[in-house]
Protein backbone atom coordinates (compact mmCIF):
# COMPACT_ATOMS: atom_id res chain seq x y z
CA UNK A 1 0.00 0.00 0.00
CA UNK A 2 1.22 3.56 -0.74
CA UNK A 3 2.87 5.64 2.64
CA UNK A 4 2.03 9.24 2.18
CA UNK A 5 3.80 11.75 4.72
CA UNK A 6 2.87 15.21 4.84
CA UNK A 7 5.87 17.57 5.38
CA UNK A 8 3.60 21.06 5.07
CA UNK A 9 -0.16 21.60 5.67
CA UNK A 10 -1.68 23.96 3.95
CA UNK A 11 0.80 27.16 3.50
CA UNK A 12 -1.10 29.96 2.04
CA UNK A 13 0.09 33.13 0.73
CA UNK A 14 -2.74 35.73 0.14
CA UNK A 15 -2.41 39.45 -1.74
CA UNK A 16 -4.98 41.75 -3.27
CA UNK A 17 -3.42 44.89 -5.67
CA UNK A 18 -2.34 45.00 -9.32
CA UNK A 19 -0.71 41.91 -10.52
CA UNK A 20 0.60 40.18 -14.08
CA UNK A 21 -1.41 36.69 -13.61
CA UNK A 22 0.26 35.98 -16.64
CA UNK A 23 3.82 36.48 -15.75
CA UNK A 24 2.90 35.32 -12.17
CA UNK A 25 1.84 31.30 -13.79
CA UNK A 26 5.20 31.72 -15.93
CA UNK A 27 7.20 32.16 -13.68
CA UNK A 28 5.67 29.04 -10.52
CA UNK A 29 5.31 26.77 -14.28
CA UNK A 30 9.17 27.71 -15.08
CA UNK A 31 10.36 26.93 -12.15
CA UNK A 32 8.72 23.61 -11.21
CA UNK A 33 10.31 22.42 -14.70
CA UNK A 34 13.72 24.18 -13.98
CA UNK A 35 13.82 21.88 -10.42
CA UNK A 36 13.07 19.02 -12.36
CA UNK A 37 9.40 18.60 -11.76
CA UNK A 38 6.62 16.78 -13.99
CA UNK A 39 4.04 18.88 -14.35
CA UNK A 40 0.44 17.83 -13.49
CA UNK A 41 -2.73 20.54 -14.18
CA UNK A 42 -5.37 18.92 -12.52
CA UNK A 43 -7.82 21.99 -12.68
CA UNK A 44 -8.44 24.75 -14.52
CA UNK A 45 -11.42 26.91 -13.93
CA UNK A 46 -11.87 30.24 -15.78
CA UNK A 47 -14.87 32.03 -15.22
CA UNK A 48 -15.22 35.67 -17.87
CA UNK A 49 -17.62 38.45 -16.45
CA UNK A 50 -17.64 41.33 -17.98
CA UNK A 51 -15.70 43.31 -15.18
CA UNK A 52 -13.22 40.69 -14.61
CA UNK A 53 -12.13 37.04 -14.54
CA UNK A 54 -12.41 34.61 -11.17
CA UNK A 55 -9.38 31.57 -11.87
CA UNK A 56 -9.30 28.84 -10.24
CA UNK A 57 -6.43 26.22 -10.72
CA UNK A 58 -5.02 23.06 -8.84
CA UNK A 59 -1.36 22.07 -9.75
CA UNK A 60 0.23 19.09 -8.39
CA UNK A 61 3.70 19.30 -9.96
CA UNK A 62 5.49 15.99 -8.39
CA UNK A 63 9.38 14.64 -8.73
CA UNK A 64 10.33 10.83 -9.02
CA UNK A 65 13.13 10.50 -6.71
CA UNK A 66 13.57 6.60 -6.70
CA UNK A 67 11.81 3.80 -7.68
CA UNK A 68 9.87 3.96 -4.94
CA UNK A 69 9.29 7.66 -4.00
CA UNK A 70 8.20 11.07 -4.99
CA UNK A 71 7.53 14.31 -3.79
CA UNK A 72 4.62 15.94 -4.51
CA UNK A 73 3.69 19.87 -4.20
CA UNK B 1 -4.94 -8.97 -27.78
CA UNK B 2 -3.11 -5.41 -27.18
CA UNK B 3 -1.70 -4.31 -23.35
CA UNK B 4 -2.68 -0.76 -22.66
CA UNK B 5 -0.88 1.41 -20.38
CA UNK B 6 -2.83 3.93 -18.68
CA UNK B 7 -1.50 5.56 -15.95
CA UNK B 8 0.60 7.67 -17.97
CA UNK B 9 -0.43 11.32 -16.64
CA UNK B 10 -3.58 12.36 -14.64
CA UNK B 11 -6.86 13.38 -16.21
CA UNK B 12 -5.99 17.65 -16.62
CA UNK B 13 -9.31 19.46 -16.69
CA UNK B 14 -10.54 22.72 -18.37
CA UNK B 15 -13.63 24.68 -17.02
CA UNK B 16 -14.81 28.16 -18.74
CA UNK B 17 -17.68 29.76 -18.09
CA UNK B 18 -18.42 33.38 -20.54
CA UNK B 19 -18.35 34.06 -23.71
CA UNK B 20 -16.09 31.97 -26.22
CA UNK B 21 -16.16 30.86 -30.23
CA UNK B 22 -17.17 27.39 -29.94
CA UNK B 23 -16.95 26.61 -33.58
CA UNK B 24 -13.92 28.36 -33.86
CA UNK B 25 -12.71 25.87 -30.90
CA UNK B 26 -14.33 22.83 -32.51
CA UNK B 27 -11.47 23.77 -35.73
CA UNK B 28 -8.92 24.13 -33.51
CA UNK B 29 -9.14 21.31 -31.84
CA UNK B 30 -9.45 19.11 -35.02
CA UNK B 31 -6.23 21.34 -36.98
CA UNK B 32 -4.05 20.36 -34.14
CA UNK B 33 -4.86 17.08 -33.72
CA UNK B 34 -4.49 17.20 -37.98
CA UNK B 35 -1.22 19.00 -37.81
CA UNK B 36 -0.06 16.05 -34.85
CA UNK B 37 -1.05 13.37 -37.56
CA UNK B 38 -3.66 11.82 -34.80
CA UNK B 39 -6.22 10.15 -37.07
CA UNK B 40 -9.36 11.77 -35.76
CA UNK B 41 -12.57 9.99 -34.56
CA UNK B 42 -15.55 10.84 -32.97
CA UNK B 43 -17.47 8.84 -30.48
CA UNK B 44 -20.14 10.89 -29.74
CA UNK B 45 -21.80 13.99 -30.46
CA UNK B 46 -24.92 15.00 -28.66
CA UNK B 47 -26.44 18.31 -29.04
CA UNK B 48 -29.39 18.43 -26.59
CA UNK B 49 -31.95 21.23 -27.50
CA UNK B 50 -34.89 22.95 -25.85
CA UNK B 51 -33.63 24.17 -22.55
CA UNK B 52 -34.85 26.57 -21.04
CA UNK B 53 -31.10 28.00 -20.44
CA UNK B 54 -29.95 26.91 -24.02
CA UNK B 55 -28.31 23.57 -25.25
CA UNK B 56 -26.48 20.97 -23.77
CA UNK B 57 -23.67 19.57 -26.10
CA UNK B 58 -21.38 16.44 -25.75
CA UNK B 59 -18.50 15.70 -27.33
CA UNK B 60 -16.41 12.46 -27.15
CA UNK B 61 -13.19 12.25 -29.24
CA UNK B 62 -10.82 9.73 -30.21
CA UNK B 63 -7.99 10.92 -31.90
CA UNK B 64 -5.00 8.19 -32.39
CA UNK B 65 -1.49 8.20 -33.61
CA UNK B 66 -0.10 4.98 -34.71
CA UNK B 67 3.91 5.73 -33.79
CA UNK B 68 5.41 3.11 -34.95
CA UNK B 69 4.48 -1.14 -35.98
CA UNK B 70 3.97 -1.35 -32.22
CA UNK B 71 2.99 1.20 -30.27
CA UNK B 72 -0.23 3.33 -30.50
CA UNK B 73 -1.08 6.89 -28.76
CA UNK B 74 -4.49 7.58 -27.61
CA UNK B 75 -5.73 10.40 -26.52
CA UNK B 76 -9.02 11.13 -25.17
CA UNK B 77 -10.97 14.49 -24.80
CA UNK B 78 -14.05 14.44 -23.43
CA UNK B 79 -16.65 17.70 -24.05
CA UNK B 80 -19.72 19.02 -22.06
CA UNK B 81 -20.98 22.22 -22.81
CA UNK B 82 -24.36 23.76 -20.74
CA UNK B 83 -26.44 26.43 -21.56
CA UNK B 84 -24.93 27.01 -25.13
CA UNK B 85 -26.63 29.98 -26.58
CA UNK B 86 -25.55 31.56 -29.88
CA UNK B 87 -25.66 34.50 -30.68
CA UNK B 88 -24.23 37.37 -32.97
CA UNK B 89 -21.89 40.31 -31.70
CA UNK B 90 -19.72 43.10 -32.68
CA UNK B 91 -15.59 42.28 -32.17
CA UNK B 92 -13.23 44.73 -33.96
CA UNK B 93 -15.99 46.33 -35.53
CA UNK B 94 -17.06 42.96 -37.71
CA UNK B 95 -20.22 40.63 -36.64
CA UNK B 96 -19.28 37.34 -35.24
CA UNK B 97 -20.99 34.27 -33.96
CA UNK B 98 -19.81 34.15 -30.42
CA UNK B 99 -21.41 31.41 -27.95
CA UNK B 100 -22.27 32.23 -24.24
CA UNK B 101 -22.36 29.20 -21.35
CA UNK B 102 -20.18 27.28 -19.45
CA UNK B 103 -18.25 23.66 -20.21
CA UNK B 104 -15.44 21.28 -18.89
CA UNK B 105 -13.13 19.82 -21.30
CA UNK B 106 -11.96 16.71 -19.90
CA UNK B 107 -7.99 15.17 -21.79
CA UNK B 108 -6.27 12.03 -21.40
CA UNK B 109 -4.14 9.82 -22.89
CA UNK B 110 -2.76 6.50 -23.01
CA UNK B 111 -0.23 3.87 -24.62
CA UNK B 112 -1.65 1.16 -26.65
CA UNK B 113 1.65 -1.71 -26.63
CA UNK B 114 1.00 -4.59 -29.80
CA UNK B 115 -2.46 -2.85 -31.29
CA UNK B 116 -1.92 -5.63 -34.19
CA UNK B 117 -2.20 -8.37 -32.21
CA UNK B 118 1.17 -9.93 -32.69
CA UNK B 119 1.46 -11.34 -29.26
CA UNK B 120 -0.75 -14.15 -28.99
CA UNK B 121 -0.28 -16.95 -26.84
CA UNK B 122 -0.69 -16.31 -22.95
CA UNK B 123 3.06 -17.05 -22.69
CA UNK B 124 4.39 -14.45 -25.17
CA UNK B 125 1.54 -11.87 -23.76
CA UNK B 126 3.30 -12.18 -19.99
CA UNK B 127 6.67 -11.94 -21.65
CA UNK B 128 5.23 -8.76 -23.41
CA UNK B 129 3.84 -7.55 -20.47
CA UNK B 130 7.33 -8.39 -18.33
CA UNK B 131 9.60 -6.15 -20.94
CA UNK B 132 7.28 -3.41 -20.63
CA UNK B 133 6.47 -3.08 -17.52
CA UNK B 134 10.00 -3.96 -16.18
CA UNK B 135 12.49 -4.44 -18.24
CA UNK B 136 12.29 -1.96 -20.70
CA UNK B 137 10.18 0.16 -18.82
CA UNK B 138 12.45 3.15 -18.43
CA UNK B 139 12.86 3.40 -22.26
CA UNK B 140 9.28 3.23 -22.62
CA UNK B 141 8.86 6.13 -19.93
CA UNK B 142 11.43 8.37 -21.53
CA UNK B 143 11.43 8.00 -25.47
CA UNK B 144 7.16 7.25 -25.26
CA UNK B 145 5.20 8.00 -22.32
CA UNK B 146 7.26 11.78 -22.25
CA UNK B 147 6.47 12.33 -25.45
CA UNK B 148 2.51 11.26 -25.57
CA UNK B 149 2.44 13.48 -22.14
CA UNK B 150 4.21 16.59 -23.72
CA UNK B 151 1.76 16.40 -26.67
CA UNK B 152 -0.83 16.55 -24.20
CA UNK B 153 0.42 19.19 -22.56
CA UNK B 154 0.58 21.10 -25.91
CA UNK B 155 -2.60 20.47 -27.11
CA UNK B 156 -4.11 21.64 -23.22
CA UNK B 157 -2.09 25.10 -23.90
CA UNK B 158 -3.48 25.57 -27.17
CA UNK B 159 -7.41 25.51 -25.76
CA UNK B 160 -5.94 27.43 -22.81
CA UNK B 161 -4.56 29.95 -25.34
CA UNK B 162 -7.13 30.10 -27.76
CA UNK B 163 -9.82 30.67 -24.57
CA UNK B 164 -7.79 33.43 -23.79
CA UNK B 165 -6.78 32.03 -20.47
CA UNK B 166 -4.19 33.75 -17.95
CA UNK B 167 -2.06 30.08 -18.21
CA UNK B 168 -2.06 29.36 -21.87
CA UNK B 169 1.63 29.46 -20.84
CA UNK B 170 3.30 26.09 -21.19
CA UNK B 171 7.00 25.56 -20.33
CA UNK B 172 7.29 21.52 -20.96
Amino acid sequence: MVEVKSLSFGETFGYKGLMDVKSLYKMIDKWFKDHGYDKVELNNYDEVYEDGKQLRLKLRPFKKISDYAKVEI
Amino acid sequence: MSLDVKDITQQLEIRYKGIYNLDGLYKMMRSWLDAQRYDYMEKRYKDKVGGPFGNELEIEMRPELKVTEFIKFHIEVDTHMWEVKEFEAEIDGQKKLVTDGRFFIKLRCWIEFDYQGRFKTDFQKALLKFMITKVLKRYFEIKWYDRLKYDLYKFHAEIKKFLKCETEFNAY
